[in-house]
């Protein structure tokens, strides 16, 4: 049997997320009362504690903010080499994605990246990065 | 210490280490739960506080039964390889509140003879990592100290080669341990050699995967006085965390190490300059340089500098890990405990070949998860 990749856990408060990226999304939270942007939703504002919060669509641009090409695959639906990359988003989250169409040796830390969605399998859709321009 | 302090470590061992085949996780601890209470002079039935972590759900009432003990201080406090730190401070606590006597530490791992390490790690439902993370692949942990590395090196203008000296220093320290596992010699160009498993690590970059099993005991200040073996005082002692998934870190270079270590470093009334040996928990080798740097023995940036100048290798004049380490020495998949065992010895002056001259203090840093959690713990004898 193959070892597949977990699917990401959307019965729960993920689910608007991941909703989100199969449209074609990507979304964070912003606090209605400091305008503070976050990733993953929470009941509450991480910066002022308010309680009043929505989904918004970011702009999908951002930094590499750091990277690390993957040379052993632990799973049969993705050969290595892959890059698992952290990108800070222009709004201000940082997530853990991948870094697509850009060979290893020429990522680099602090790289302008572009989101885009990659389908994974049973509808979800990832969200990865792009170099930018 | 500011004053004087309340509880003492009296007694360190390991279990069997490296590949123990046919044994379980529980059976490693008691080995050296038993060993720990002979090197302190006591017996299981001085025990009123028992502490241990990931033996299994319920890891200290299956230890208690294991012990045939009934203590009345309870606590598998589970933060990945810093529990053991954590488990200290909590034992001082309990013995400062009046809760127990002797708190036993103890912890096993089998994860070398049953397999159970694999590349992708371990999964729980309900965490952020299984939400938004996992579906991504990154090895865990290996992913995550990788993406510090990566940018650690990034800002600091670091090399591969100063990841790779701090497996030739621990690899040096190995040699002169007759327990440890690994004690052949390693070379800079061998580790540079070894191949890259999620950059910029390195295989020789990652510590081991043994079994082995290890144990602490804690008293008061009392009790430890009426013991055959010089006390190692608990001298201050200090927790931190800043996220459990590593996208929800404040800063990948600056950790939580930094308030834990201030706050043991105020309950101790000691400066990074008072330490005379530090064993840090070096589970690739990325964390000694971010250690070095979060603990404050050198600046941000510039560990490569400080262990060039200083020398972290036997003969050198900062001995770091001197046991080997989990890099060379042993890894049972949490490490805290060991950290511990070397700093009592060398505190006691039994370490024989790898022995630190006058050595009377020592900072044990444990850490857990992707540098999620933090206990530093500081040792002293008079």
């Amino acid at each position: 049997m193959a070892n597949l990749r977990p699917l990401p856990e959307a019965d729960c408060g993920a689910g608007p997320f991941w909703a989100g990226a199969a449209r074609g999304e990507l979304l964070v939270q912003r606090c209605d009362a400091c305008g503070h942007h976050q990733h993953y939703a929470r009941p509450f504002c991480t910066a002022c504690r308010g309680r009043s919060l929505q989904m918004v669509k970011s702009a999908g641009r951002g930094l590499l903010h750091s990277f690390t090409v993957v040379q052993r695959a632990p799973f049969d639906d993705l050969p290595a080499p892959y890059i698992v990359a952290l990108v800070k988003l222009d709004e201000g989250p940082t997530l853990l994605s991948h870094l697509v169409g850009c060979a290893p040796a020429e990522a680099r830390c602090d790289m302008p990246v572009l989101v885009e969605f990659q389908p994974m399998r049973d509808g979800v859709v990832l969200p990865v990065f792009k170099p930018a321009g | 210490m500011s004053g004087a302090p309340f509880a003492a470590l009296v007694g360190a061992a390991e279990s069997d280490l490296g590949a123990v085949p046919g044994r379980t996780a529980a059976e490693l601890a008691v080995q050296a739960s038993l060993a720990a209470l002979d090197d302190a002079g006591l017996s299981l039935a001085d025990v009123d506080g028992l502490f241990t972590a990931n033996l299994s759900r319920f890891s200290v009432t299956q230890l208690a039964e294991q012990l045939a003990i009934e203590p009345a201080v309870l606590d598998c406090t589970m933060t990945g390889g810093s529990s053991f730190e954590m488990h200290v401070a909590h034992a001082v606590s309990a013995i400062q509140a009046g809760l127990c006597e002797v708190a036993l530490i103890a912890y096993g791992s089998v994860q070398r003879s049953r397999r159970a390490r694999t590349l992708q790690g371990f999964s729980e439902n309900g965490t952020s990592a299984a939400l938004y993370e996992n579906c991504y692949a990154p090895l865990f942990p290996l992913s995550f100290y990788a993406l510090v590395a990566q940018r650690y090196l990034h800002e600091t203008g670091a090399s591969g080669e100063d990841l790779a000296r701090v497996a030739v220093a621990a690899r040096q320290w190995a040699a002169l341990n007759p327990k440890a596992f690994r004690r052949e010699p390693l070379t800079l160009d061998e580790v540079m050699g070894s191949p890259v498993v999620s950059s910029p690590l390195r295989g020789m970059d990652c510590c081991l995967v043994t079994d082995g099993g290890g144990a602490v005991v804690v008293t008061s200040a009392a009790r430890a006085r009426s013991l055959a073996k010089p006390p190692v005082w608990v001298m201050g002692h200090g927790e931190a965390t800043t996220h459990d998934a590593m996208s929800q870190a404040p800063n990948l270079l600056h950790h939580g190490s930094a308030q834990s270590s201030q706050r043991a470093y105020a309950m101790a009334g000691l400066k990074p300059a008072d330490i005379d040996v530090v064993q840090i928990y070096d589970a690739f080798t990325i964390n000694v340089l971010v250690g070095l740097e979060n603990l404050g023995f050198c600046g941000f940036g510039e560990a490569r500098h400080f262990i060039a100048e200083h020398g972290i290798a036997p003969g050198g004049r900062f001995p770091l890990n001197t046991s080997g380490g989990g890099l060379s020495y042993c890894h049972p998949g949490m490490f805290g405990v060991f950290l511990l065992i070397e700093a009592v010895r060398q505190l006691r002056g039994e370490c024989g070949e790898r022995q630190v001259g006058g050595a009377r203090t020592a900072l044990c840093h444990g850490t857990g998860g992707v540098f999620s959690s933090h206990a530093t713990v500081l040792l002293g004898v008079h």
